[in-house]
């Protein structure tokens, strides 16, 4: 066995790893949000599948599979069949760069594993950023190969929402960037080790808090959530951009859209709620003297931080009306752009006056 | 000073804050309005107007006397009535024939108030969806079945209810005397 093949049979089984994990994630969300929605609105939610209708994402998972396949006549097939995929694989890929847990190595075959992140690369908030760009393509294609006004105008829409919020993302992580040094996620989330106020919100010299309230609004327009759902606006647009999908093309749409939920959590968790770090220097394991468990008690932190960020998207859902267009546009351009300018600007400075030891 | 109120009460997001509170306090105290409908199903009120009915007395006779008040009453051309004479009774009526079209009913309730002998009743019965709708058209067999089914407790006979009540009956002679 050539030291390759070893390489990649691991490489596939953490692969293999995250995309479970993340697809039962997914199942959860889809559960989870219209759970919560309806306990905020006084409803119970689905309630028939399952006790308490907790089976409820398995039926919708074999309800869409089994469904009828509609192409609509006139449009383009070749595209209609590509932009799911082009939507799905851009947010499951992102995956690949999030620390999950602590980053410890250990020799196994002769090759050195990371167990918690399927590879460590140098840019990898860059990354995520460039396929999260690609993922707009799918929505665009999606839009226009469906040969519908529907479908096209949530297509037009979603590419300029998320050209206008994809910047005021990429500008918001630039103060956490100065601050560690790195685009590498795994060597972000070891320099806020130790405690809530080494995470980069609160971390001196220079709290991150407004590029984590830009982030967090913008990142919700990037996800076309709610108050920012305006390509898909049920009130105007039937289901914009995938009026026309049914069936299994409909779901990777949908499985898109919640992974790419998923994906910001982790890079918001990472990025500015510490990742994998427990809000007190160290561990409680690890004080007890059980540090080969320590791991356990990270990734939960991991866990919590994104769950309590994918919560907030289902409460903004359950508390906001959709935005105008042109509100839209003014808040992104005019309101989270500058600010996001200015928490660089102010952030440099800090980082100049106060250098890092 | 108002003016740095309103807008320290802008850059903190307030107005949505103060929603998100509304929101979040309905989950934490969580009472549900929903029923669970196939499963539990709400007290309906006593003057509820549900499906239509054919009512009987006690012994077991229609009430209808083929009048068509209610088919006149009907402002949706609901109920088709046939009336004929009882055989050997020259003085009175029945429907031979009595139909209602459910599908065309709007559930006024103006049929029960012109009827004069309280032949008809609105039941608590709305569970009334069909594949076709042929089987909303309902003939006096079906109509009478809803209302024993629906009515357990039927009525006397007027003139067995009071002995004034049948005073003005012409046809009171012709009928059986029962007891209570």
């Amino acid at each position: 066995m050539t030291e390759l093949s070893v390489r990649l049979a691991i490489s596939l089984a953490q692969i293999a790893a995250v995309m479970g994990v993340v697809m039962l994630t997914v199942m959860i969300l889809t559960l989870a949000e219209r759970k919560v929605l309806g306990w905020m609105q006084d409803r119970m939610g689905p309630m028939e599948v399952g006790p308490y209708g907790i089976l409820q994402p398995i039926a919708d998972g074999l309800k869409l599979f089994f469904k009828e396949d509609i192409v609509p006549a006139g449009a383009n097939k070749f595209m209609f069949t590509l932009a799911p995929i082009l939507a799905m694989v851009p947010a499951m890929i992102g995956f690949a760069v999030i620390p999950f847990g602590p980053s410890h190595k250990f020799e196994a075959f002769g090759v050195t594993v990371e167990p918690f992140v399927i590879s460590d690369i140098n840019i990898g908030i860059l990354y995520i950023l460039a396929f999260a760009s690609i993922g707009a393509y799918g929505i665009i294609l999606g839009g226009w190969a469906s040969n519908s006004k529907y479908s096209l105008l949530g297509g037009l829409r979603s590419a300029a929402q998320v050209i206008s919020y994809e910047l005021n993302v990429g500008l918001a992580i630039v103060g956490v960037l100065i601050l560690a040094g790195s685009l590498s996620l795994v060597k972000i989330t070891e320099a806020q080790a130790g405690g809530f106020w080494h995470w980069y919100v609160f971390a001196l010299p220079a709290p991150q808090i407004f590029a984590f309230v830009v982030y967090v609004i913008s990142a919700v327009a990037e996800t076309n959530r709610v108050p920012f759902d305006l390509p898909e606006a049920e009130s105007e647009l039937v289901a914009g951009f995938f009026t026309e999908y049914s069936g299994m093309r409909f779901a990777f749409f949908f499985i898109a859209e919640y992974a790419n939920m998923v994906l910001v959590s982790c890079v918001a968790a990472a990025m500015f709620l510490g990742g994998w770090n427990a809000p007190y220097p160290g561990t409680l394991l690890g004080h007890l003297g059980l540090d080969q468990f320590a791991w356990a008690e990270n990734i939960a932190w991991f866990t919590v931080k994104a769950y309590a960020f994918l919560f907030l998207f289902f409460w903004l859902r359950a508390t906001l009306p959709r935005l105008r267009y042109d509100q839209l546009m003014k808040f992104g351009w005019k309101v989270m752009l500058p600010i996001a300018l200015g928490n660089i600007v102010v952030t440099s400075i800090a980082a100049y006056l106060f250098p890092r030891g | 000073m108002e003016r740095f109120k309103a807008w320290f009460k802008t850059i903190i997001f307030y107005e949505i804050l103060v929603g998100m509170k509304a929101t979040m306090s309905h989950l934490l105290r969580y009472k549900p309005i929903t029923l669970q409908y196939p499963h539990e199903k709400r007290a309906l009120p006593d003057n509820y107007r549900g499906m239509l009915a054919l009512l009987r007395y006690d012994d077991g006779t229609e009430k209808c006397v083929g009048c068509d008040l209610c088919e006149a009453a009907c402002p949706s051309r609901v109920i088709r009535v046939i009336s004929a004479e009882i055989p050997g009774e020259p003085t009175k009526r029945y429907s031979k024939e009595y139909y209602m079209d459910m599908t065309r009913c709007l559930f006024c309730g103006m049929c029960v108030e012109a009827c004069p002998v309280d032949a008809l009743g609105m039941t608590q019965e709305f569970e009334w969806a069909v594949y076709d709708k042929r089987q909303l058209h309902l003939n006096k067999q079906q109509l009478l079945a809803i209302g024993d089914r629906s009515f357990p407790v039927r009525e006397k006979r007027l003139e067995l209810q009071h002995p004034n009540t049948a005073f003005f009956n012409v046809s009171f002679r012709h009928v059986p005397q029962k007891l209570n």
